[in-house]
């Protein structure tokens, strides 16, 4: 081993002592760092996955849309279901309706369905509380959200009435307009803020009479196998099944671009605001070895008289940020795993001790916390981690290289 | 006339060496042209009273720090010409410095404070260890090879100093002042370990010192004065 290895790991677990306050304090400053940022990130992961796999539950893979009103679908429904890795493929028209209950009118979103796809139908039923079941949908019914329902005060067997904006072209011809009665025949959650809001689901049948649709659709559903891209899904069926035809096939990364941008927006903010804990870690390793080679100011200038060259002597100083880096790092890794695979355990702990248990459940509607480990952040938390602290030792190092022998014993 | 004297090989040849410090606008000269011979296994010590220039002279030797002008030779090397890079090598190979300060590194026991030594050369520690140990017990610390520095009295750290500055048999020992922090016994004890080492193993050494006891143990005592060198006499 060159000396100035050696010298760094004895300046750092010198002999005759079991440990050296300032490396211990050093690795654990960068270990705080690295496991905040590895739990962050990961649970950040954990959420964002939650969130991705909501939509596409609530929404569908792909959205198979035309210009206009999409008609005579039948055997475009047939070609999409033989298509690949579909596993159903669903007519659908989406839009709003201003809906009356006990003269409390709301203007929610209306969701319709083809009620003859059997496989959408039982798919649904999973939303559905208070075990309704999904064959209750019928023309003249509705399924409510349960936001809607709360704010309305609604209960599966009330009727409400429910107006399409189409009817006022009617208006303007002076007929008059009668809105249609529909029942609740049950209440569907879908932990989907968005759409657990105010959102309907009636029978596509009834929505083309509201829209006054004729046989048309706004667009068809699909749902795909798992584990497979819906994005390149989507651009394979363009590029071959839609080609020459006026067809689009739109994935749900695209239809909720911004959302998922801002998704990405936050993860690498929160990295780079806390990057910042390791960057003060750094500076603290930092002034240590400053003050180090100032204090030793007389034995840096009796190595170069014992035959260092100053860019070993550097190294010496160097070395130690980097390597406090490497441990600190591996270290923080190991407790930021450790405290993510028991995170669940620690935060009812911590609910039992705050007594917060049931407003954890109330506000947050989580009872755990999801983590999602990436490869590719350990990467970016380690190799980052590691260049900062070596930065860190990099200004003592020019210092004590810089340094002259003959000043040194002056100064000393 | 010096060279016909004796046949034994110049170790140190300092030749017309001169330096001045910068002092604000003014520069105060403080080597005016010093000549200065050494020769193999030869013991010359320098006297002269305080800022006279003899850590000055002792640094310049070294190579620690530029001259102004003349010419440093190591046998027949001039290090005035010698590139920088492969200067602090050599040096470390060529030289044994001893200090008034002892500058052993607080982390490393005395055993190991005498191998970095070796180490900064580039040599393996496997073949100076029993070298290492025999030096430690010949400076009269062998049970205390184990022990860092701040578990050491002045005097045994100065003696585990000698022993590094020993350690790579180099072919001079430079020591400027090494018993100036010592009481006088245990200062006797280190020049008598400098001496027995320039008799047993050839080293020349070249010795700084304000006490005339020790300067006239050495085989030639030289003054500095006023930044020149005179002449032996006593
Ligand atoms: N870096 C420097 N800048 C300016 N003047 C210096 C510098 N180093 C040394 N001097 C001056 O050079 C002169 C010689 O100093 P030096 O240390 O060589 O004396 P010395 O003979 O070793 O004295 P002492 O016996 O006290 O150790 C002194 O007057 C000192 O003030
Ligand atoms: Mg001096």
């Amino acid at each position: 081993m060159p000396w100035y290895f050696y010298l760094a790991f004895k300046q750092l677990f010198p002999s005759g002592r079991i440990l050296s306050f300032f490396t211990v304090v050093s690795v654990m400053g960068v270990m705080l760092g690295v496991a905040l940022l590895l739990i962050v990130q990961t649970v950040m992961n954990g959420f964002s996955h939650e969130l991705r796999s909501k939509i596409v539950e609530a929404t569908g893979h792909i959205n198979v849309v035309t210009s206009g009103m999409l008609m005579d679908y039948d055997d475009l429904v047939e070609e999409l279901n033989d298509w690949p890795g579909v596993r159903w493929s669903v007519p659908i028209a989406q839009g709003q309706v201003l809906m009356n209950f006990k003269n409390r009118p709301m203007v929610p979103n209306v969701h319709a369905v083809d009620v003859n796809v059997v496989e959408e139908m039982e798919y649904l039923e999973r939303f559905l509380l208070m075990g309704a079941k999904s064959e209750d949908l019928f023309d003249d019914s509705v399924f409510i959200s349960r936001g809607l329902a709360r704010s309305l005060d609604l209960r599966p067997g009330d009727v409400v009435d429910v107006y399409s904006p189409m009817l006022l072209e009617r208006l303007e011809r002076n007929e008059i307009i009668l809105p249609r009665e529909l029942e609740v025949a049950g209440i569907f959650s879908t932990d989907w803020h968005e759409i657990d809001e105010a959102t309907i689901i009636v029978t596509l049948r009834m929505m083309q009479d509201l829209y006054g649709m004729g046989d048309g659709a706004h667009s068809i559903s699909l749902r795909l196998e798992d584990n497979l891209d819906s994005f390149s899904v989507a651009r394979e069926m363009e590029r071959t099944l839609f080609a020459e035809r006026d067809l689009r096939a739109v994935s749900w990364q695209e239809q909720n671009e911004s959302f998922l941008w801002i998704l990405n927006l936050e993860k690498n903010v929160m990295l780079f605001l806390l990057l910042f804990i390791v960057v003060v870690a750094a500076f603290s390793i930092a002034s240590s070895l400053l003050i180090n080679v100032i204090r030793k100011t007389r034995e840096i200038g009796l190595l170069g008289s014992l035959g260092g060259r100053p860019w070993e002597i550097g190294v010496t100083f160097c070395f130690q940020g980097f390597f406090l880096g490497v441990t600190g790092t591996a270290a923080g890794l190991a407790m930021g795993a450790l405290i993510i695979t028991f995170r669940n355990q620690i935060i009812g702990l911590f609910a039992r001790f705050t007594g917060a248990e049931d407003s954890l459940q109330q506000y947050y509607h989580f009872t755990f916390v999801p983590a999602r480990y990436e490869f590719s952040d350990f990467v970016i938390i380690g190799v980052s981690a590691v260049i900062i602290s070596t930065l860190a030792g990099f200004i003592p190092a020019l210092r004590a290289a810089r340094l002259r022998p003959v000043e040194a014993f002056r100064h000393g | 006339m010096d060279d016909l004297r004796t046949e034994k090989q110049v170790v140190l040849r300092v030749e017309d060496l001169r330096k001045t410090y910068p002092s604000g606008e003014a520069t105060i000269p403080v080597l005016k042209g010093v000549n200065l011979i050494v020769r193999g296994g030869e013991s010359v010590s320098i006297q002269g009273e305080s800022g006279s220039g003899k850590t000055t002279l002792v640094h310049l030797a070294a190579g620690l720090d530029l001259a102004d002008s003349g010419a440093i030779y190591w046998e027949e090397t001039d290090i005035t010409k010698m590139r920088k890079g492969s200067l602090p090598r050599r040096r470390g190979a060529f030289l044994g410095m001893v200090f008034q300060s002892f500058h052993l590194a607080p982390e490393l026991t005395a055993l190991e404070n005498i191998l970095l030594a070796a180490r900064l050369v580039g040599r393996s520690v496997r073949t100076v260890k029993e070298r290492a140990e025999n030096l430690l017990e010949r400076v009269g610390l062998a049970e205390r090879g184990h022990h860092v520095p701040a578990q050491l009295s002045g005097g045994e750290q100065q003696r585990v100093a000698l022993a590094r500055a020993l350690i790579n048999r180099p072919r001079m020992v430079l020591a400027d002042e090494p018993t100036g922090n010592l009481d006088e016994r245990t200062g006797d004890r280190i020049l008598e370990l400098l001496l027995e080492n320039c008799r047993e193993e050839g080293t020349s050494l070249l010795l700084v010192t304000h006490n005339k006891v020790h300067a006239g143990r050495t085989d030639r005592q030289l003054f500095l004065h006023y930044g020149q060198m005179q002449p032996e006499f006593a």
